[in-house]
């Protein structure tokens, strides 16, 4: 399967994904750096790469313990989420909640917690390709997100009185 | 199954088919779920649109690190880094000469100590026989039948040394069977062997014209041989003919069954046999053959065919002296006994008839004894005995010779001893560490787990 795959290809088609991935990981610094070990690992396990699972989804399961080490061995805290500023003609729902709560409320999560909200809502990654990241059953990630979600709203409630 | 824990799923579109049904057909139902559903998908829209998304910035050089790290052959990545597989070559290197270099210095001191051996006489009883042969056979052996000789090992106990045995290759004259005019009796002197017109090995074939043509009175026609060349008015040394043989042979019971085999077909019997099979060592046997005199000769050709000779000897004593001796005694005493006879008869007188038959007495006596002694002669001369020692082959010990160490050697075994006893050091830890696991394996995984706790928070 990993036949007549180039890691220079590959990495102009998902250097921005993996970049991203990383950056919500262990912050715009160390992205570069995150990202850049993720395709030197891929480059070197190419081989093993059976195609069981997407491209995609093997690379961000090489970043994602790219991430681990890196947060490790530097000692880095997870980031927080970073919202965009609202801007005129917004969406009545983007009107209804507050963007400084919502972001407390994500930073508010635990890391298991903010991580599959992460992989689902910002990475669009379904149930079982965030399962293969993560390396628990797809079930798990669906608890997760209930409790995720959840925890966000009672967080948006506590700071807001809800977005009712 | 908890239907609000379905809900984010359903609006994330993860639910089976059946279970989605089933979450509609509630919703329909319940206005509350319509409404947390509708608050779960705003929300979640909110996430994904809200979140920033950071611009990708070092393309340029993660690809320039890819082509860095770009695998290469073994041999390339040893030549741009050889301090990193360097160590890994020289421990390889270390290993296969710690590995090869004693065998091919053990291949090396073997061959040595073969061809030493071959280039040696063989094992010291092969010396010692050889040496016996050449104290026994004198000065005149040819240096051939000195290392013939020396060929044979395992000599027989009481082994007779008058005369060692030619081979039947040989021809010429014989210095074994060679009996010196000075010495020999004068009865004797002169005697030859042909049978059937052919020399027979080992004793000499002298010339017709030397051998006196008158056969002594009292003589047999046994003793006699049988050419036509011969046999009118010659007369045969009476000769009481033994031999010794040490035989190398596959199986000592097999040979013990052929010398049986042998002995019978000569027209002889086996006098005595002895097997000695010890628990450590290899089985040999003796047995004493007797076979007539006139087969002596075919009789050791067959028993060489048995094995590998390692060493024979036959004797000869020549009796013709004696028998003649005591026949002419005999002769001179019946001639005695036939004038007491005549004496007894023309005697008149009482005391002179019994001192007649004293005398008479005493000769009849006398010539019962030589009577005696002259058929223990021949009988003796009539069956030859032949010993016959086999053996089976025993293993050859390696003879290792000490060879002095050079300084290389040297260096060398100091630098596998250590790295030995490295490795057993090495090994002695992973035991204890294997046997301790117990013990430590959970204290390190708590400390690990410990302290990836405190990093996680």
């Amino acid at each position: 399967m990993s036949r007549g795959l180039d890691i220079g290809e590959i990495a102009r088609q998902h250097y921005a994904l993996v970049y991203r991935f990383c950056a919500r990981r262990v912050g715009v610094d160390a992205a570069q750096d995150a990202a850049q070990e993720t395709f030197i690992t891929a480059q070197r396990v190419l081989k093993k790469f059976r195609g069981d699972s997407s491209l995609r989804t093997w690379l961000l399961g090489i970043a994602h313990n790219e991430c681990r080490r890196l947060c490790r061995t530097r000692k880095l805290d997870a980031p927080c989420v970073d919202l965009k500023e609202a801007s005129d003609g917004a969406p009545f729902e983007q009107m209804i909640v507050d963007r400084q709560a919502l972001s407390e409320a994500l930073n508010k999560l635990s890391p298991e917690h903010r991580e599959v909200v992460l992989l689902h809502e910002v990475e669009g990654l379904s149930y079982d390709e965030a399962a293969e990241i993560l390396g628990v059953p797809a079930g798990t990630v669906k608890s997760r997100l209930h409790h995720a979600f959840l925890n966000l709203r009672k967080s948006l409630q506590e700071y807001s009185g809800g977005v009712r | 199954m908890n239907l609000m824990e379905d809900l984010k799923a359903y609006v994330d579109g993860e639910l089976s088919p059946a279970r989605r049904a089933e979450v509609e057909a509630a919703m329909d139902q319940d206005e509350r779920l319509r409404q947390e559903v509708e608050e779960l998908r705003i929300l979640s829209r909110l996430i994904g649109d809200c979140v920033v998304e950071p611009e990708p910035v070092g393309l340029d050089a993660t690809l320039s690190a890819l082509e860095k790290a770009k695998p290469r052959p073994l041999f390339a990545r040893v030549v741009r880094n050889p301090l990193r597989y360097g160590w890994a070559f020289a421990l390889c290197g270390f290993l296969v000469l710690a590995i090869c270099f004693p065998l091919m210095r053990e291949a090396r001191s073997s061959a040595k100590d073969v061809v030493a051996m071959d280039a040696g006489t063989g094992s010291s009883v092969d010396r010692s026989v050889a040496a016996k042969s050449s104290a026994v056979a004198g000065a005149g052996k040819s240096p051939e039948d000195n290392a013939r000789l020396r060929n044979g090992s395992a000599a027989a106990p009481n082994w007779p040394e008058k005369m060692y045995h030619r081979g039947p290759s040989e021809a010429g004259e014989s210095d074994d069977m060679k009996v010196p005019a000075s010495e020999a009796p004068s009865g004797s002197a002169g005697f030859g062997i042909q049978v059937d017109g052919q020399g027979v090995d080992g004793i000499q074939i002298r010339d017709k014209a030397d051998v006196p043509r008158t056969a002594p009175d009292g003589g047999s026609d046994s003793y006699f041989l049988s050419s036509p060349n011969i046999a009118k008015g010659l007369r045969a040394p009476m000769l009481i003919r033994s031999g010794d043989f040490s035989i190398q042979v596959q199986k000592v019971s097999e040979a013990q069954v052929q010398v049986n085999s042998l002995a019978k077909r000569m027209g002889g019997y086996v006098e005595q046999s002895q097997t000695s099979a010890p628990l450590e060592g290899q089985a040999s046997s003796y047995l004493a053959m007797r076979v007539p005199v006139q087969r002596f000769d075919p009789t050791i050709i067959e028993l060489r065919k048995l094995g590998k000779v390692l060493a024979e000897a036959t004797n000869g004593q020549d009796v013709t002296a004696q028998v003649v001796d005591t026949e002419a005694r005999l002769k001179a005493k019946k001639a005695e006994e036939q004038g007491y006879v005549d004496m007894m008869k023309s005697a008149r007188k009482v005391p002179d008839m019994l001192e007649i038959r004293d005398r008479l007495g005493t000769v009849r006596e006398e010539i019962e004894s030589m009577e005696a002694e002259r058929k223990s002669l021949r009988e003796q001369a009539a069956y030859s005995t032949i010993g016959v020692t086999l053996s089976q082959p025993t293993p050859k010990k390696t003879v290792v010779k000490p060879v002095k160490p050079s300084w290389f050697d040297t260096a060398w075994q100091g630098a596998s001893e250590r790295a030995s006893g490295l490795g057993r050091w090495l090994a002695e830890v992973g035991m204890n560490l294997l046997v301790l696991a117990p013990v430590w394996v959970p204290i390190v995984v708590g400390l690990w787990w410990l302290g990836r706790r405190a990093r996680l928070r």
